[in-house]
């Protein structure tokens, strides 16, 4: 599973620039699609909610600006981490600021 | 809120593509142009008194559809899913806004009960009418009460969706300069009480007259950006054309000069891609292999110029369409018909004088009687001295004497001229004349 993790920017791109990252996303999708190495994957909003505590305490999630907010995610084929790790090259966000995470799918065998 | 994802499918799943650059060519300009659209549209709504509110909305619309999209892919109808996320959005803002006589006058009854508001909003929000909203936008913009500067910064803003930082560029001012003449341009239409109409019909040649000057500084600045380090900004000339176009769908208006302002502008564009050498250095019209100027836009150049004449007179668009015409069918530069093209420049300057046309008048007679008349004609130019910071005055006048053969009296003026100019491909241009 690769998690994409940015920071809410204080400048709003403009709508070419927006076109310019959003043709790079296609472009790694269509690419690793092609590879058959993209499973699936979903953008995520930028609101949500925290529950934690003995008590289920729920809050509000500040994605405040500046903080780090995961943005979405893919699921991909991967041999290993150092092939799950090869297919992030592409990620277009790095120079805005924008982190990959690459966990490995935990698998629950069950013995027999 | 939102879409249903039902609605969606998926570009990537149903196109098959053969290299990235067709997704990317797919969607060329398609945040740009709906930017223009839905920011008249929600004007409409909104009344351009609030025009802020309507951009606000949009960029907030425009990121989301950025956010899902680079994930998710295209959806069918791209325009349809933006129109529905901002009309929802703008039916939130609605109802969260207790005086709704803060917007459009006429609808504020109709916003102001449950029963009409969602109603009144779709039947404003929607596609059906984007030519005419968009033609009114651009009215707007043109507004009298704005400076011609301000008039073509808030068309860039609009219309062609530039963000502050790209207008910046475009004009080589700072980002606050630009953020600040928008804020003024945005006051001034709550001041005037300015409506999202077109102006009356005895108003609307006069008014169209600005939206054609704004378009043609647009289309000038990206023909020879003064400014900017890349010569040509093919986008700025592209969003001129578009803007002549969008104008010539609609049935109110006086179509000749915005023909002929059209037509110009293809004849000038055909050109681009033979007007820079492989090093992006400047090839002047006599060096260009014309091989490379592009027939269909030569073409349209001569359709528009054709449809734009209307009655005797002859409008300055026409005539520097003309002057373009005779350079585009000139099969090499040996062939150019300069008697044509003196009469163009002849009447432009009964008509239309200006310094700067007696100076381009200047060239076209070095070309018919050599460069020693053409130095005279640029010493009895009326009002010379309004040239002194024009950087083709010296430019000119060295090359002038470049062909009289007197090398230092054309270096000192190249020298002069590289003082004047910004753009870096014009100063290599001239620094290569230097070396002779």
């Amino acid at each position: 599973m690769l998690i994409f993790e940015g920071k809410k920017s204080g400048q709003q791109p403009s709508p070419e620039q927006m076109q310019a990252i959003m043709g790079k996303w296609m472009a790694w999708i269509d690419k690793l699609a092609k590879a058959g190495k993209y499973d699936s994957g979903e953008p995520l909003q930028p609101t949500g909610k925290i529950i934690s505590g003995p008590n289920k305490t729920v809050t509000d999630a500040a994605f405040a600006e500046g903080k780090e907010i995961i943005g979405g995610y893919f699921i991909v084929n991967a041999a290993d981490y150092d092939e799950a790790v090869a297919l992030c090259a592409d990620y277009p966000d790095y120079e805005n600021g924008g982190t990959v995470i690459v966990r490995q799918i935990q698998k629950m065998d069950m013995p027999s | 809120m939102g879409v249903r994802r039902g609605e969606v499918s998926y570009l990537a799943e149903k196109i098959p593509l053969d290299n990235p650059s067709q997704i990317e060519q797919t969607v060329e300009h398609l945040f740009r142009q709906e930017w223009g659209k839905l920011v008249a549209v929600l004007t409409k709504l909104f009344g351009p008194q609030n025009l802020q509110l309507a951009e606000d909305v949009v960029q907030d619309t425009l990121l989301k559809a950025f956010h899902t999209w680079k994930i998710n892919g295209l959806p069918q109808n791209p325009t349809a899913w933006l129109f529905i996320v901002a009309r929802n959005k703008a039916i939130d803002l609605l109802r969260q806004q207790k005086r709704k006589d803060a917007f459009s006058k006429d609808m504020a009854p109709l916003l102001q009960s449950e029963y009409t508001l969602v109603p009144t909003v779709q039947d404003t929000i929607n596609t059906n009418t984007i030519d005419d909203d968009q033609l009114r936008m651009m009215f707007v913009c043109c507004h009298p009460s704005l400076s011609t500067e301000a008039q073509v910064s808030l068309i860039l803003r609009t219309l062609c969706g530039f963000s502050v930082t790209e207008i910046a560029k475009a004009f080589v001012t700072g980002y606050d300069t630009i953020e600040k003449r928008l804020t003024r341009a945005r006051q001034s239409f709550r001041d005037n009480n300015v409506q999202f109409e077109l102006p009356p019909a005895s108003e609307l040649d006069n008014r169209l007259d600005n939206v054609l000057l704004a378009i043609y500084l647009l289309f000038n600045e990206g023909y020879n950006s003064t400014q900017h380090e890349d010569l040509i900004r093919k986008d700025l000339m592209n969003e001129a054309m578009h803007l002549c176009q969008l104008i010539l769908r609609s049935s109110f208006i006086n179509p000749g000069n915005v023909h002929a302002l059209l037509s110009l502008i293809c004849f000038t564009t055909s050109r681009n891609e033979a007007r820079l050498d492989a090093n992006g250095d400047i090839l002047i019209l006599k060096k260009q292999d014309r091989t490379k100027w592009k027939r269909e836009l030569i073409q349209k150049g001569i359709d528009h110029l054709e449809a734009s004449a209307e009655g005797e007179s002859v409008s300055k668009y026409q005539l520097e369409a003309g002057i373009a015409y005779e350079h585009a069918r000139a099969t090499t530069y040996e062939q150019t018909n300069w008697h044509n093209i003196l009469r163009c420049y002849d009447l432009m300057c009964k008509f239309y004088p200006s310094p700067v046309v007696e100076l381009n008048r200047a060239i076209v007679i070095s070309e018919i009687s050599g460069p020693a008349e053409a130095i005279k004609a640029i010493e009895s130019i009326a009002n010379l001295s309004s040239l002194k910071k024009y950087y083709l005055l010296p430019a000119t006048l060295g090359e002038l004497h470049v062909q009289l053969n007197q090398p230092g009296i054309a270096n000192k003026y190249f020298a002069e001229a590289m003082e004047l100019t910004r753009s870096a491909a014009e100063k290599k241009l001239l620094q290569q004349k230097m070396n002779g």
